[in-house]
């Protein structure tokens, strides 16, 4: 690959120039370089409209769409288990597993019933399935450690329902669910394509709760992406080498766990007309943050750090600004930060003729409680919250990853005998 | 072709150029018309009277909204639902005249939100026992139908109002620079909230009251724009007299506004055009350097 595609792939996934995911932070495990594009980024004017990705290893210690560099297209869908019994459960996840080997890999699938039988691929991408940078990143809730399969001493420590913050406006219909899939790759019609067909193979074991669509959008017009608000949404991300401190699950967690990581899911609907009414002084004293250039308000550039000590009264960037209380940067709070792997959404219209658009929050991290709850409480009542409604998501923890062609989701998990620790 | 006309159409192209570099055209109906040139600085004493009548004006809805809520308690007290949930909409009305709803925006502080909070951020929503106020007997009235319950969470909701003292209020409204700023916001949004909260039915618990909602949300509007009027018309000589019949449209469409999809679909384009012509007063009437 050239140079310039390799840039155009990283630049797509928002990482360029910014202090967000740095090229090592491909998939743990992964080859970086394969990771990187083959064709040209789809949002690129002249672009190859049939450019694909190429595949993202699918085996490793960890699973990939953690520290994978943000693809352009996201589906986020929270299952709950219908399975009754440890063995149909383990089923499911061997189908799911089998499923996603095939699907990240890509290629032609199998029909062994020829014409006598309906196809065994929808089709939708043709007979010769491109991977398309597929991740599939696979997530358990709390409520799957339940009587129902004997899981319950074997909870995640910090795993929970999530229960409302005093800002949010949560829809039981779009929070929780006994698993969360994450599917995120080149394209939208290659996610779809592969919810069809996960969904597909475990009829009877699992019913879908929720499911939320979400895209990255292009560096506008250079760095990480805006979200709908305008703003670089990202910027501050953690850098890879301290995934074992922030990311990876800690040695103070059940054995099984090892390798995963707690994923947040908020479905946060941004009020984006009454956004458009406020003056861009007071979006950026909201914030934080230049909004043309995402520099925080002390600074010149996106990548510049705040500094808060210099300013303590809060007259360059507000106290309250959203930056500064997310992550005030002290070292107390150096412990705090999380991996954001965040996505744009668009869902029609409110029923008040407001269009329904948001952000797809998502991040990982090492503990719930330490880090994203930690922040999350903090940021109660920011001047933000007008203009925003968590209206759904969850708690996951996304489990470690499948290490071989043997191995499969949760097998460490549940192979772990009923009640026993 | 005459010289004047000759300039005519190079003005013509002028503006086509304009336009076509970004110019915002807008629906006509949301023309506030400009700021004027060089407006003067607000100075915080230009607020304060303002500020004293709309207090007065709080003041007055709580004494009429006092013997509304004592109404309803006898209601209740008499067993009588219907007649409960008639007086219940009555002092709901006169609540929401103050410009007041759900707590947005943090008018009257904490005590605000324990008279008209919503259950949506509390943990176990609707059964927290820190769902307190008019929503909270709304769901006992309209959708638990526990007459009961609404007796002892209406007992709680009048004590909650009679904590909205002159004390308290002017506690919350205080008169410093930053917090009279908080206060010229409520000009856009306690419509803004009428939209996001009333017409989406967000913060319905049965009563289905949104259309007489918002006609409240406007009347409370009309009063900012009314106390504010002289300092608004020499900075944005068009706004008030457009907002002022945006204002009429709302009314007249929320009359309308039984009729099905079509009706509603004309109040929600009514309340959003008028928050258009509302956006800019915040920025207007501000105080230099009020934030400290």
């Amino acid at each position: 690959m050239s140079d310039t595609d390799r840039r155009n792939f990283l630049r797509r996934a928002g990482i360029v120039g910014a202090g967000a995911l740095g090229a090592g932070a491909l998939s743990g495990q992964a080859d970086s370089a394969n990771l990187l594009a083959d064709g040209a980024p789809q949002n690129q004017a002249g672009a190859d409209p049939a450019a694909t990705l190429p595949a993202v290893p699918f085996h490793g210690t960890h699973q990939a769409g953690i520290l994978t560099p943000r693809q352009p297209a996201g589906a986020w869908v929270a299952f709950d288990v219908t399975a009754d019994t440890r063995q149909q459960l383990t089923d499911l996840f061997k189908a799911i597993t089998n499923e996603v080997r095939f699907l990240t890999a890509g290629g032609v699938r199998p029909d062994p019933h020829g014409t006598f039988a309906p196809p065994t691929d929808s089709g939708t991408l043709g007979t010769d399935v491109p991977a398309d940078g597929l991740t599939a990143t696979l997530g358990v809730g709390a409520s799957l450690f339940d009587h129902r399969f004997g899981l319950a001493a074997y909870r995640p420590r910090r795993l929970q329902a999530m229960t409302p913050f005093p800002n949010d406006n949560l829809d039981p219909a779009r929070t929780g669910g006994d698993l969360l899939l994450q599917l995120c790759a080149g394209s939208q019609d290659t996610v779809l394509h592969a919810l069809r067909q996960i969904t597909r193979v475990t009829r009877g074991g699992m019913q879908i709760r929720w499911c939320e669509d979400g895209f990255a959008s292009p560096a506008r017009p250079t760095g990480v992406p805006r979200n709908h608000f305008a703003f670089k949404d990202g910027i501050a991300n953690p850098l890879p080498d301290a995934a074992p401190q922030l990311l990876w699950a800690a040695a103070s967690e059940p054995a099984w766990t090892r390798g995963g990581t707690y994923h947040v899911v908020r479905i946060i609907q941004m009020f984006t007309e009454f956004w458009d009414r406020v003056s861009t002084q007071e979006q950026q004293q909201m914030i934080g943050r230049n909004r043309d250039s995402g520099a925080p308000l002390d600074g010149s550039k996106e990548t510049d750090t705040p500094h808060y000590g210099a300013d303590p009264a809060g007259n360059v960037i507000p106290l309250t600004a959203h930056i500064r209380v997310a992550n005030p940067r002290t070292a107390k709070t150096e412990k705090e930060r999380i991996y954001r792997r965040g996505y744009n959404y668009d869902r029609g219209v409110d029923l008040n003729g407001n269009l329904d658009m948001g952000l797809l929050f998502n991040a990982f991290c090492q503990d719930l409680d330490r880090q994203y709850i930690a922040i999350q409480n903090r940021l109660v009542g920011e001047p933000m919250v007008d203009y925003i409604s968590p209206v759904g998501g969850g708690y996951f923890f996304a489990l470690p990853g499948v290490r071989d062609k043997s191995d499969h989701f949760a097998a460490g998990l549940l192979t772990l005998s009923s009640g026993a620790r | 072709m005459s010289a004047r006309l000759l300039s005519t159409v190079a003005a013509l192209a002028a503006m086509a150029a304009l336009t076509a570099c970004g110019q915002t055209t807008r629906t006509t109906d949301t023309s506030a018309g400009p700021v004027a040139p060089n407006p003067a600085p607000i100075q915080t004493e230009q607020l304060l009277g303002p500020m004293g009548s709309y207090e007065t004006y709080v003041y007055r809805h709580l004494a009429t909204l006092r013997p509304q809520l004592a109404t309803l308690q006898q209601d209740l007290a008499a067993n009588n639902a219907s007649a409960a949930k008639r007086d219940w909409q009555k002092a709901r009305i006169s609540w929401l005249q103050i410009g007041q709803d759900d707590q947005q925006y943090g008018a009257f502080g904490n005590l605000g939100g324990a008279i008209d909070g919503l259950a949506a951020g509390l943990k176990g929503g609707a059964h927290s026992a820190a769902f307190t106020g008019f929503h909270r007997v709304e769901y006992d009235l309209y959708t638990s139908h526990n007459l009961h319950a609404a007796q002892a969470d209406t007992a709680k909701l009048r004590s909650l109002v009679s904590q909205m003292t002159p004390q308290t209020v002017t506690k919350d409204l205080a008169l410093t620079p930053k917090s009279l700023d908080t206060w010229v916001l409520r000009c856009h949004e306690i419509l803004e909230d009428a939209l996001r909260d009333s017409l989406s039915r967000n913060d319905d618990y049965g009563s289905h009251m949104e259309l007489a909602s918002v006609s409240a949300d406007v009347t409370a509007t009309r009063e900012m724009l009314s106390v504010l009027g002289p300092l608004i018309q020499p900075r944005m000589p068009g706004l008030l007299s457009t907002a002022a019949r945006q204002l009429r449209t709302i009314d007249a469409r929320i009359k309308a506004a039984h009729g099905g999809t079509a009706a509603r679909e004309r109040l929600n384009a009514s309340v959003s055009a008028a928050l258009e012509t509302l956006a800019p007063v915040s920025e207007v009437i501000q105080i230099t350097n009020a934030n400290t």
